[in-house]
């Protein structure tokens, strides 16, 4: 029997010291790695509306710092400047989490007063005005449209979508604005978001004034919040805008704080020197968060969906059998249970390419391909005449099935989906190679010039879903990267632009993503996560994962009464 | 000595344009400014194309280089090809916030650096030599973004434990900081506390060790047991004698680490959130920002040549055979 002591009495006595310290530094390692207490608070992305009391601040652990401040333009038109600016420069509409429009600027809903021409009236709040006592008015409709609607090329407008379309703007009276369209174009909601003040761009004529008046400054306000300082490479502050038109934000203050290490969020967090987060989700940093004492976490899954895009083109994926093989033979719920499953018990596969599972209209179309189906896929491959080879690939004419799968390299998440669906469809017979990019040479070269078989990317679901519908599946768009080309479906994606009605509108979209599944264009997968989180003296914060951003409400967010 | 140091800064000027040449290459050809934009369907291409026009993104790289390197000569580093800002006062501005990290985390490295490796080539095989020793290999073999996670959840833990914030883990300070100048200061320190210790600790750990051992090679050296015999006294012996001789080696690296120190405490900064010039390379390499990554170059070669002159200055101030030589 050994006994105690022992192996302390077998070191030599100079090393005794250097062993103890060992030890305690490892024991004391080991305890600063230690779990942490398990919270108390909900995982929900919401508070329950609560009482509410007036005054405090709240700082928001930005991601990146903002570009600028005109989201107008290109330069500017990012999430990094989305979360300031739209509590600052009103928009015509406001999109609420499940993407319903309500009119936010405009004193009611905009009114289509003509179908021939195309002609929409809209009236603005008469109590808007900017904080120097400008009123808003058709002055900043009017130089919006001047400087989106493609006619000078040195205006940096992010999209001109839509505005292109407006061959007359008209300002009836200074409150009042009237536009006419070529043709009908039925997602006239989204045009005029975040405005910018008129007339202080103006102050520098031309594109130039556009394009950097707002480089430093919002300058002016027209909305909850104003524009008080911003101190490059740390911090910007915006202040209760007390001549705002709408109802008193409960926040004296906001505070965004730039913390582009988005493993650094956590801590900031934890430790009390931010209030709020909203990272892109990593699933090690969502579990320790969601451990935190205090504060309130949630996952969301936003508008954002991967897909895979097919090349039209390829002599094997222009036959439908193909593509139907590949639609069997990809398990999408594997993909869902490994990827997105460990953010979400909610997560999955998604149905529908023209509106996202979150969104009102919303149908699951794509119940065909919602379970693997070897049989079927290699079935569809033998219906088209290809046999399957020695090396259990399928082959026809002579030539082996292989299709390359691209998409941007150095993505670990889409790198790891990749060789999921590798092995998924060898298991078919279809022997697929991993022919990945970066960025710029996948979207600046292969991409547009058709250098490609399968794509696996993402789009952005919107609340305008015709106008996107078209801009990605349309014939001949630029975006619709894989060719593909159905004048039917084009006819049902015109019909849906000219189309005011929206529950008309709906069915014609999803009459549109019926006849897409059938001809397959791409194949969608599912939506992408949004995480929040935020400290429990706060109330009614709720994501939004559109463009307008968990922000949309907050005029509405205040700390709690029973705050300290 | 004049003449030494102007032959050593002639040398460094082809080295500078010859670095500025190829990381403007690399950047150049790692990734496109305008990828988030061409992967936006609702992005029309006039837009991109006048961007890259804008940016001077549809010029050879060749042409690109030069427009740069004119405009550096004449201190002017263009603007960010992301926010339009000038690159000049970013530059200064992280410049400034680097140094307010690094001053006195090397000043207090160094001290205890020397301090520890001069105890423990005095009391050599103690147990403060082997602590020393442990402590050194500890923190030499640590990764700094370890040791920066580990100090900031300790940090946090002691702040929970005693119900005030102490140590804070992101940025230089707390936001819209205001009040008296014991508030501002405290909270500064608050905020230096935790990113300097983990500079602090790592090259307290490198420099000691190099400490210890110059000081043991001199301890052993003849004039030192020379000086001894002549019944000088100890104290005297140890410091004009043996410290004197055995600082130089340690003090060259120091000079040298600082010039690197100078370009970014990369890691640290990124973890800590402070905006310095360890963070403008990281988000300017991000965004592909190939005028901010520039900048940040020649400022950075030009530190790392000036610190390795200064280091062999200082050699010469401290060994007067260089001089001679």
């Amino acid at each position: 029997m050994k006994r105690k002591g022992a192996f302390v009495r077998r070191i030599p006595r100079h090393l005794r010291w250097t062993v103890l310290a060992s030890v305690l530094v490892l024991v004391g390692g080991a305890a600063c790695g230690s779990d942490h207490k398990k919270n108390s608070s909900a995982n929900s992305t919401s508070t329950a509306a609560g009482a509410v009391k007036d005054g405090g601040q709240i700082v928001f652990g930005a991601d990146q710092e903002p570009t600028g401040f005109n989201i107008g333009t290109s330069k500017d038109n990012g999430s990094s400047v989305a979360v300031v600016i739209r509590n600052i420069w009103p928009s015509a509409y406001r999109v609420r989490p499940d993407f319903s429009l309500e009119p936010y600027l405009l004193d009611g809903p905009a009114t289509v007063t003509s179908q021939n021409p195309f002609t929409v009236e809209w009236k603005i709040k008469q109590a808007a005005n900017w904080s120097d006592g400008t009123p808003v008015s058709a002055d900043d409709f009017e130089y919006y449209w001047q400087h989106c609607n493609a006619t000078d090329k040195d205006d940096d407008c992010a999209s001109t979508t839509g505005y292109d379309q407006i061959t007359k703007l008209e300002k009836v009276d200074p409150k009042t604005v009237r536009t006419v369209f070529k043709a009908p174009f039925s997602d006239y909601e989204s045009l005029f978001g975040n405005l910018p003040p008129s007339h202080i761009a103006k102050k520098t004529p031309g594109a130039a004034g556009w394009n950097t008046t707002f480089n430093d400054s919002p300058m002016l306000s027209a909305g909850p919040y104003i524009f008080e300082s911003w101190q490059k490479g740390s911090t910007l502050t915006i202040v209760r805008n007390d001549k705002w038109w709408g109802p008193k934000p409960h926040l004296d203050k906001i505070i965004y704080r730039f913390l582009p290490d988005s493993s650094s969020q956590p801590d900031a967090l934890r430790n009390n020197e931010v209030n709020m987060i909203y990272p892109q989700p990593q699933l090690d940093q969502v579990n320790v968060v969601k451990g935190f004492p205090g504060v309130t976490s949630g996952i969301s899954f936003g508008p954002t969906f991967e897909h895979l895009t097919f090349n039209f083109k390829n002599q094997f994926l222009a036959l439908p059998e193909v593509r139907q093989a590949i639609a069997y033979g990809v398990d999408r719920q594997a993909i869902v249970t490994t990827l997105m499953k460990p953010f979400s018990d909610k997560a999955s596969q998604l149905d529908n390419r023209v509106y996202v599972s979150t969104q009102k209209g919303y149908e699951a179309h794509g119940q065909d391909f919602a379970k693997v189906d070897v049989g079927k896929a290699q079935a569809a491959l033998e219906k088209a005449g290809f046999k399957k080879g020695g090396d259990g690939i399928y082959a026809k004419g002579g030539k082996r099935l292989q299709l390359r799968l691209s998409t941007t390299a150095g993505n670990k998440l889409r790198e790891q989906q990749g060789v999921l669906i590798q092995a998924q469809l060898k298991a078919v017979g279809i022997d697929i190679r991993i022919d990945n990019s970066d960025n710029k040479t996948l979207f600046g070269t292969r991409f547009p010039k058709g250098d490609f078989d399968i794509a696996n990317f993402a789009w952005i679901g919107t609340p305008f879903p015709a106008s996107s519908a078209r801009q990605l599946y349309g014939t001949g768009s630029a975006s619709n990267y894989g060719k593909y080309t159905n004048p039917a479906v084009d006819d049902l994606m015109n019909k849906s632009l000219a189309e005011v009605d929206p529950t008309k509108r709906t069915a014609l979209l999803n009459q549109a993503d019926t006849t897409m599944w059938t001809d397959l264009v791409n194949l969608p997968l599912y939506q992408k996560p949004t995480f929040i989180a935020f400290s429990d003296k706060y109330t009614n914060i709720q994501d939004n994962t559109t463009t307008e951003t968990p922000f949309w409400n907050v005029e509405e967010w205040g700390l709690k009464s029973s705050a300290g | 000595m004049g003449g030494f140091i102007l032959r050593r800064l002639a040398i460094s000027i082809p080295l500078i344009i010859v670095s500025s040449f190829v990381v403007f290459l690399l950047v150049a050809a790692a990734g496109d400014p305008l990828a988030e934009l061409r992967g936006n369907p609702n992005t029309p291409k006039s837009t991109i194309e006048a961007r890259r026009h804008q940016l001077h993104l549809d010029k050879p790289v060749l042409v690109r280089y030069g427009m740069w390197a004119k405009g550096a000569i004449h201190g002017d580093f263009g603007r960010s090809f992301v926010t339009g800002e000038k690159v000049g006062p970013k530059l200064w501005r992280a410049i400034g916030v680097t140094m307010r990290l690094l001053a006195g985390s090397v000043l207090l490295a160094v001290l205890f650096g020397v301090m520890i490796g001069v105890v423990a080539a005095l009391r050599q095989y103690s147990k403060f030599d082997y602590l020393a020793t442990l402590f050194a290999f500890i923190f030499f073999s640590m990764p700094v973004f370890w040791l920066a996670a580990v100090l900031k959840d300790v940090g946090i833990r002691i702040n929970e434990a005693v119900g005030h914030t102490w140590f804070f883990t992101v940025g230089e300070e707390s936001p819209g900081l205001a009040g008296s100048f014991v508030h501002v200061w405290s909270d500064r320190l608050g905020h230096l506390v935790l990113p300097a210790l983990s500079l602090i600790l790592i090259q307290v750990a490198g420099w000691s060790r190099y400490q210890r051992a110059s000081m043991l090679e001199v301890l052993n050296a003849d004039y030192v047991r020379t000086a001894k015999a002549k019944g000088l006294p100890p104290g005297k012996v140890i410091v004009r004698h043996a410290l004197r001789n055995a600082l130089i080696p340690v003090v060259t690296l120091v000079a040298i680490d600082f010039g690197l120190l100078l370009s970014g405490a990369v890691i640290t900064e990124t973890v800590f959130a402070w905006s310095g010039m360890g963070r403008l390379l990281i988000t300017g390499l991000q965004r592909q920002d190939i005028n901010v990554v520039q900048a940040w170059l020649l400022v950075s070669a030009t530190m790392v040549i000036v610190f390795n002159l200064v280091a062999d200055v200082l050699y010469g101030y401290l060994d007067p055979r260089i001089r001679r030589a």
